[in-house]
């Protein structure tokens, strides 16, 4: 699980929803699905903050060196 | 009278001389128009007098030769109209027609006194000048051949052709090199005439000397101002033309005058009527160039930031989705679910009287029986 990309996760979480969706899963497979849906969606949320944080860096760090420079 | 010697009967030269002045002089009485070329104009500038060369050529060939002479305020008024007319001086090398009359002196033989010259007619050869190099780089397919050179989004390196002391160059330094100007530029002089007749030899040297090294440099500018409009038919000149149209670097021309465009400028890569002006073209790809990084470098923050605002819906609403599904909760608002033999029970023609069911609640599960069936 830790390998996958973003992408990848969130390919796999749309599946497990579609898959939910359409109820033709035991109630057993259900919560097994909810689960790792729970789990995929918690990864998938903390990579987009990461992500967000991450621009936000860029940004400051150009904007902070473009005022050094002119 | 002729004096006799020896049985010889002769005359003195200067008695012959006159005899011919006389003959010539009753023969020619009256002015007349000559259409010729003014192969070298010898004008001496302490004296105002000038002595013309005038030629006729077949095939570049002389096959007619005599001088002339035009006196001090001949000159002045004639030169005065032809600048005004002709935005040139008289000068070498062009056709001209001339009104003269016959003049023969003892001491300095034949020659045609030039009292007034047409300045239309030079002004159509010059203008037949301007329309043959025309013709002439367009036959040969290299009219377009310096305009397709690109010039680099940023020409940084700059060879200049002007005069040092000139104002055109200094009006585009000032621009150039000004201290509010963020942006470095390299230029280098390269001196030479820039009007009148010496200019075209000047011109190729100069290029010649950038085109030795051509590498360092991203463009050439031709920058001359605040000469007036005078003398400028040399950018008409075929040779240079066709120098610059074929010139391996860009050329970027700021000759200011404001009469016709020269063929020169024409055919180079870029043109602008004053040094000014070709200075604010330069800067301009400059600021331009800046300002799209700028807008580029914002642009792809918004765009992330909106992607990443998409995306977190997305999940936000995949969360909403999944709690709605997950029995559990359904469980919690008081919802069961029950199961025969593992398989969800969904409608009640599913059992019969006596099946065991499981039912679960969120809290755990019961087992009973179908007693009746409605």
């Amino acid at each position: 699980m830790e390998t996958k990309n973003y992408t990848e996760k969130f390919e796999e979480l749309t599946k497990i929803l579609k898959e939910l969706e359409r109820g033709d899963i035991t109630i057993d497979n259900m919560t097994l699905k909810i689960q790792q849906a729970l789990v995929l969606l918690d990864e998938c949320k903390e990579s987009l903050s990461k992500v967000n944080e991450d621009v936000n860096k860029i940004r400051e760090e150009i904007n902070s060196a473009n005022e050094n420079n002119i | 009278m002729a004096k006799e010697e020896n049985g010889i009967k002769y005359f003195t030269l200067l008695e012959a001389l006159r005899s011919i002045q006389k003959t010539l002089l009753n023969r020619y009485t009256s002015s007349f128009w000559v259409k010729a070329e003014l192969m070298k104009l010898n004008h001496y500038a302490h004296s105002g007098h000038a002595y013309p060369d005038l030629v006729e050529k077949q095939d570049n060939k002389i096959v007619a030769q005599i001088r002339a002479l035009i006196w001090k305020d001949d000159f002045d008024r004639i030169n005065s109209k032809f600048l005004s007319t002709t935005k040139e001086p008289i000068k070498d090398g062009i056709t001209v027609l001339i009104y003269c009359r016959v003049q023969f002196d003892a001491l300095y033989g034949l020659s045609l006194r030039i009292i007034d010259i047409d300045p239309l007619f030079t002004l159509g050869e010059l203008e037949k000048e301007r329309l043959d190099t025309i013709r002439k780089i367009k036959e040969e397919g290299i009219w377009d051949k310096n305009k397709r050179l690109a010039l680099p989004l940023l020409p940084q390196r700059l060879a200049i052709i002007s005069v040092e002391t000139s104002k055109g160059y200094s009006d585009f330094m000032n621009i150039i090199h000004q201290d509010k100007q963020p942006y470095k530029l390299f230029t280098m002089l390269f001196p030479s005439l820039l009007q009148g007749d010496n200019a075209v030899e000047s011109l190729l040297i100069a290029l010649d000397a950038i085109e030795t090294v051509k590498d360092h440099f991203d463009a050439v500018l031709i920058i001359r101002g605040g000469g007036g409009d005078i003398g400028l038919a040399c950018y008409n000149n075929y040779e240079l033309v066709k120098r610059i149209a074929t010139y391996p670097l860009p050329i970027l021309t700021g000759i200011g005058h404001s009469t016709n465009e020269t063929v020169s400028e024409m055919v180079s890569n870029k043109t602008a009527i004053t040094p000014t002006e070709l200075a604010d073209l330069i800067i301009k790809r400059f600021v331009t160039f800046d300002q799209q990084l700028k807008d580029i470098k914002q642009n792809l923050f918004n765009i992330a930031s909106r992607r990443i605002e998409r995306e977190t819906q997305t999940l936000t609403h995949y969360q909403q989705i999944l709690q709605l599904l997950d029995p559990k909760n359904l469980l919690k608002r008081g919802y069961s679910i029950s199961y025969l033999q593992d398989r969800i029970i969904t409608s009640a023609s599913e059992l019969q009287k006596g099946d065991q069911l499981i039912t679960l609640f969120s809290d755990g599960k019961v087992i009973s029986t179908v007693n009746d069936k409605e």
